[in-house]
């Protein structure tokens, strides 16, 4: 029989992994803000996980299918505020990857510059499709609260990464 | 693993941009009667209105399908025919605002009232943007770059 990329302990975790992240951003969408567009970006998080403790293609490959199944599940896939979201991602994911390989960053400043560069991703498309440069004025109210939420999920990444390491690195150890 | 020095600076530079901006925003604006507001939709203007004086202007009567006047509020409503749904603006002495519209987040109902240039009301979904303009100094690229240099003037000095 061929032999998988992945064995079935990875499959598992990077599923649990899919299946937390989507959950994440589905609840989120519910909890209300006062600034239009805004969301806590708490599944940045398991991106940021992913991206520390894992390849850069496993974080690829979970973000990609996390924006296409909340997109089916909200209903949204394909529409204006879709590709808002995908392109927010994109830019995230790049910012986060960068800064993440420099070491004079922790995960609370990667995941502060993933926000920023989501909310970026996201006025780009705006601006794109509304044709209008007004949209810019958005951006500092964008980023004041992304900063706040960036600083969160930094300190909840550094939480997340202790257990991640305990729990599922430590019994690989044992069972291999 | 703690909170490096890099993160700090990040923060810092993060945090200067950000109050430059609200600084840009909010600091030389004036409540002036040379304000009105543009309504466009798919990017061609097809309203402006005079909310101060409640007057207004129609460009394309195919998309604003009907408006109408409340004695007792002072208020102008007109309503709009968007990509998904119609949208139902109201004007009056003291800005204007989407009081309802079909599309799914209610972005924009939620957005409020406006009456300074600044904040636009934004409807993606309907392809609808209202910005309050000055008559005399619309809003153009220029001052946009203006921003970012007074922005990088910020950072480095």
């Amino acid at each position: 029989m061929k032999k998988s990329r992945y064995s079935i302990r990875k499959i598992v975790v990077l599923a649990i992994f899919l299946a937390i992240s989507v959950v994440v951003s589905y609840v989120e969408s519910f909890i209300p803000i006062p600034i239009p567009g805004v969301k806590l970006g708490l599944a940045n998080v398991i991106i940021l996980v992913l991206l520390y403790d894992d390849t850069i293609g496993n974080a690829f490959l979970v973000l990609i299918m996390r924006i296409f199944l909340v997109g089916l599940i909200r209903g949204s896939l394909f529409t204006p505020t879709w590709f808002m979201s995908l392109s927010g991602g994109m830019f995230a994911f790049v910012a986060m990857l960068i800064f993440s390989r420099i070491p004079l960053f922790s995960s609370i400043g990667t995941s502060v510059m993933g926000s920023i560069s989501h909310c970026i991703g996201q006025i780009i498309v705006a601006i794109c499709m509304l044709s209008s440069l007004g949209l810019l004025y958005y951006l500092p109210w964008i980023m004041l609260l992304s900063l706040g939420t960036g600083i969160m999920s930094g300190f909840l990444a550094i939480l997340i990464r202790k257990r991640y390491k305990e729990i599922i690195l430590g019994n690989d150890l044992g069972h291999n | 693993m703690k909170f490096k020095i890099g993160d700090l600076i990040l923060i810092l530079v993060a945090l200067a941009l950000t109050i430059g901006g609200f600084i840009y925003i909010y600091f030389p604006k004036h409540y002036d009667s040379n304000y009105i507001a543009k309504v466009e939709f798919n990017n061609q203007v097809v309203l402006k209105v005079d909310f101060l004086n409640l007057t207004e202007e129609v460009i394309d009567d195919e998309v604003v399908t009907s408006i109408s006047y409340d004695m007792f509020k002072q208020e102008k409503t007109y309503t709009l025919k968007g990509r998904i749904s119609e949208v139902v603006i109201c004007a009056s002495k003291n800005g204007i605002y989407v009081k309802a519209s079909g599309c799914p987040d209610h972005i924009c109902i939620n957005t409020g009232i406006i009456n300074t240039p600044g904040r636009p009301i934004a409807c993606i979904p309907n392809r609808v943007l209202i910005t309050v303009i000055d008559v005399e100094a619309d809003l153009s690229w220029k001052r946009v770059v203006i921003v970012f240099v007074r922005l990088l003037c910020l950072l480095f000095s």
